[in-house]
């Protein structure tokens, strides 16, 4: 049977990386007596998966795991099916703080979530800095026209297995964004593509506003919550 | 429940590496209101978060105190250099991971000394936290109204407490499981009695807390409590005594003239953890551990956890095997590790691994049973839990001769090698990992040569199974450097000096040249100063603190081990002391031959150990004569006057 569970990850256990909080995941998922379906070969894999991994250090308010579980007659301790909810139950129990289960769903695509995912909204917040950026606050609009309104957002990025970066236009990659500026901080809104066909990360987004805008913000300042997955 | 943490904090996150090291939070954290206990502990241990959630005994003292309504125990790890970098510039103090106190705030720090080469990060632990790392200053510090924690330390190296005596108010010797809830309590009954008495108008502050509380705890075994010792040195103008112990003396009457290390009885009725911390990233070790007993027969000379940790007391198997599947369940862990110095020895050892074997088995859980004897049996288990994932076989002859391993009492010969390689090579393993030490009392060239002629004859044996080729066999020589020990046989043998190591080693490379063979060999200083600490005195404190003062902190780290501050520290802290220079200093701890009658710095502490054993094993060594295991009759250690032996 293969389900998905929706959750959160917020506050501090933001900082612990998502191939760790997949360990978390599979640790309670024995914990819990569920024995998930292996996959074969020299090294089985319990299958499980995320949607799309979350960068260190950014909260999300819409994660998604699935999963699948061994056929029923290998089920520990039981001889039917095990009910969903109560599947939730015992890995509710079983989460760290930071960690809420929100709900349950059994598996409708045949593709994994990933192959699904398609964008993805962000909530970045940059506070503001002591000395203002002259003509602050600007106007919201104008500050879209001044951004999205650039027909190439040109920026370095870093490559996987080549040292050099490369330059990129992230333009085509921003689906739709907003900005919230007020006294003390700028709020963009963002909906990026995302997923293994094009994909954007926030930190390009970040520092070409950065630059654009003239904000001299530390990146440990800013913070960066992920609103929703959107799938196909 | 979630933990709040400050925007400061949280940008500082942003920019450590492995940032989960300090958030806590992880699955089986004890969660109290801190306002609702009455003492606070800090178990610190003077190393990164990696390193320290590998090590048991944290688990079990956190569970132990964590029982307890009156207690909350949490934990403090020494921050990675970039953690402390910003730490310090935004003058951040070291704070606990389960509720973000800075640890100066708590009433007890408790470190855990597991290796002396960790000494400089307690004192920049303490630093860290905001407090002064000597232990005047502190008192002095609490007289003037500030609130000052207790430092308390433990763990193996406190066998040989001097060199921390400075900086640490008490240390407990021996098992921690019965006597830290012991000290936690007695602290929170001075705490009360100095409320009461700020009550009915008596004076009070924070010094007379620690007092009290000194004065409760200060006839418990294993309570050491320098400040109320005094050590007496001879002059330098006193031949071969100069510069050595001439008295160790008590200034107070209510402390013992010599402390008796703390020990557990029942081994099976104590407590032990089965819901251990599970941390969120990689550490050394992550993974279910049962000990299955404490202490060892074998009486190998060189080694100090066979000598402290006498007599040998073994958990039954019901309970090792309830433990085990209580702590499986409880963390979900994939593996399953047995705690002991020399696994096969347990008693009903083979019953064990076959139930456990099953048990794993059932749960899909990796078995791993490390330093095991290999007879037929183990080579049945270890074809079981391994299959074809084999790791590399390892034997620790630690000499290369039958003499030598005759003179530290190490009961292995080369047929047992021999006879166990055959085996290994012919079940498919491909790698064999050897462990030798150096530097040993009464080693000759011939010693070394012995060394890689057992590597020489392991690939022949290869040679001669898998045919002219050999395949992908492999052999790996791994030499550590000889440190006395205190409470050992060889505590009175001088160290090898570091030119010697550095002959040793290139000589045993140039031996080692061989096909499929690698030679491995410890930094030579940094087992010269482990020595130093190892066998110091009171006044080898001085060197620590300035070393640590002049940037030393994580000398076990080989990539933050600074030898030239180390060589300066000695040479600032030579005239002081009444050496003439730094390598005078060192050559009086490290490569002097101690007289069998002289006080040895460590004589303080009563580990139940005879003299007269521990000397007449040092002429035994000296005669190139074993000692038997104890399991085939008593060799009078002396163990069994102050608690029942196993026999």
């Amino acid at each position: 049977m293969k389900y998905v569970i929706r959750f959160q990850k917020t506050g501090v256990i933001c900082y612990t990386s998502h191939l760790d909080i997949m360990k978390v995941f599979k640790r309670s998922f024995k914990r819990a007596g569920i024995k998930l379906a292996y996959s074969q070969g020299f090294n089985p894999h319990p299958k499980m998966g995320f949607a799309q991994p979350l960068s260190l250090g950014y909260e999300s308010l819409d994660e998604y795991i699935e999963f699948e579980t061994a056929d029923a007659a290998s089920m520990s301790g039981a001889a039917t099916a095990v009910d969903k909810e109560e599947i939730l139950e015992k890995m509710r129990e079983l989460m760290p703080g930071g960690l809420e289960l929100l709900s349950i769903e059994e598996a409708r695509h045949n593709k994994t979530l990933a192959a699904n995912t398609i964008a993805a909204e962000y909530v970045i917040e940059i506070p503001l800095p002591e000395k203002r950026p002259a003509g602050w606050p600007l106007d919201a609009r104008e500050m879209w026209d001044a951004y999205m309104g650039q027909e190439e957002i040109l920026t370095l990025k870093k490559q996987k297995k080549k040292k050099e970066p490369v330059t990129v236009n992230i333009r085509p990659k921003i689906q739709e964004m907003e900005f919230k500026p007020s006294e003390e901080f700028l709020r963009i809104e963002a909906l990026l593509d995302s997923g293994s066909d094009s994909n954007l990360s926030p930190e390009l987004v970040i520092a070409t506003v950065l630059e654009k805008f003239d904000l001299n913000v530390p990146r440990s300042d800013i913070r960066v919550v992920r609103k929703k997955i959107h799938f196909k | 429940m979630q933990k709040m943490i400050d925007r400061e904090l949280d940008g500082i996150l942003k920019c450590v590496e492995k940032p989960a090291r300090y958030i806590g939070g992880e699955v089986n954290i004890v969660r109290k209101n801190p306002d609702s206990v009455d003492v606070r502990m800090g178990f610190a241990f003077p190393d990164t978060y990696e390193i320290g959630m590998s090590y048991m005994g944290m688990q079990i003292l956190y569970h132990i105190l964590n029982r307890n309504d009156r207690i909350y125990c949490e934990r403090l790890f020494a921050p990675a250099d970039d953690m402390e970098a910003i730490m310090r510039e935004k003058g951040r103090k070291l704070f606990t991971l389960e509720t973000f106190t800075p640890a100066d705030e708590l009433d007890i720090i408790g470190f855990t000394l597991q290796y002396e080469m960790s000494f400089t990060n307690v004192l920049n632990m303490l630093d860290l936290s905001g407090m002064p790392v000597r232990k005047e200053e502190r008192v002095k510090a609490a007289t003037e109204g500030r609130h000052m924690p207790v430092v308390i330390a433990g763990g193996p190296c406190a066998f040989n407490p001097e060199p921390l005596a400075d900086f640490v108010d008490v240390f407990l010797i021996g098992d921690g499981e019965e006597l830290l809830e012991k000290v936690c309590i007695a602290f929170a009954e001075a705490k009360a009695d100095a409320k009461a008495d700020a009550k009915a108008g008596a004076k009070a502050g924070g010094s007379d807390v620690r007092s009290a509380f000194l004065r409760r705890i200060a006839g418990l075994d294993g309570v050491y409590i320098p400040e109320f010792y005094e050590i007496e040195y001879y002059g330098r103008d006193c031949g071969n005594q100069s510069g050595t112990i001439k008295d160790i003396s008590r200034l107070v009457d209510f402390v013992p003239e010599t402390v008796t290390r703390a020990v557990v009885s029942d081994i099976d009725k104590v407590e032990f953890p089965t819901h251990n911390i599970v941390p969120f990233i990689d550490t050394v070790h992550d993974r279910s551990v049962v000990e299955t007993f404490r202490g060892c027969t074998r009486g190998c000379r060189f080694c100090q956890a066979g000598m402290i940790y006498r007599p040998v007391r073994e958990r039954k198997p019901e309970t090792i095997k309830r433990l085990a599947m209580e702590q499986l369940a409880n963390t979900g862990h994939e593996e399953l590790s047995l705690l002991s110095l020399s696994t096969s020895d347990y008693s009903q050892f083979e019953d064990l691994a076959t139930e456990l074997m099953g048990l794993c088995k059932a749960q899909n859980v990796a078995l791993s049973l490390p330093s095991l004897r290999l007879d037929s049996f183990s080579f049945r288990v270890l074809e079981e839990i391994q299959g074809y994932r084999k790791s590399g076989l390892t034997f620790a002859p630690e000499a290369g001769t039958q003499r030598l391993r005759d003179i530290i009492n190490k009961n292995i010969t080369e047929e047992d090698i021999y006879g166990a390689v055959r085996q290994a090579v012919e079940l498919g393993w491909e790698h064999i990992k050897l462990y030798f030490m150096i530097g040993l009392p009464g080693e000759r060239m011939e010693d070394l040569d012995g060394i890689a002629e057992i590597a020489k004859r392991i690939m022949d044996i290869n040679y001669e199974i898998r045919g002219r080729k050999g395949g992908r066999f492999r052999v790996t020589v791994s030499v550590s450097n000889f440190v006395p020990k205190a409470h050992t046989p060889f505590q009175w043998e001088a160290q090898d000096r570091p030119e010697d190591f550095v002959e040793k080693h290139n000589y045993l490379a140039s031996k080692l040249r061989i096909k499929g063979v690698t030679f491995n060999y410890h930094e030579t200083a940094t087992s010269n100063l482990e020595a130093v600490f190892a066998r110091g005195d009171r006044r080898t404190g001085r060197i620590l603190a300035e070393a640590w003062k002049q940037g030393c902190t994580f000398d076990a780290w080989t990539e933050h081990f600074k030898p030239e501050t180390w060589e300066k520290a000695f040479e600032r802290c030579a005239e002081e002391l009444g050496f003439t220079d730094g390598s005078e200093l060192e050559a009086f701890y490290n490569y002097r031959k101690r007289n069998e009658d002289e006080i040895l710095p460590w004589d303080v502490v009563n580990a139940f150990l005879d003299r007269e054993f521990l000397l007449s094993e040092k002429h035994r060594a000296e005669a190139a004569e074993t000692t038997p295991d104890c399991r085939l009759g008593c060799n009078l250690c002396g163990v069994n006057k102050y608690t029942e032996c196993f026999v």
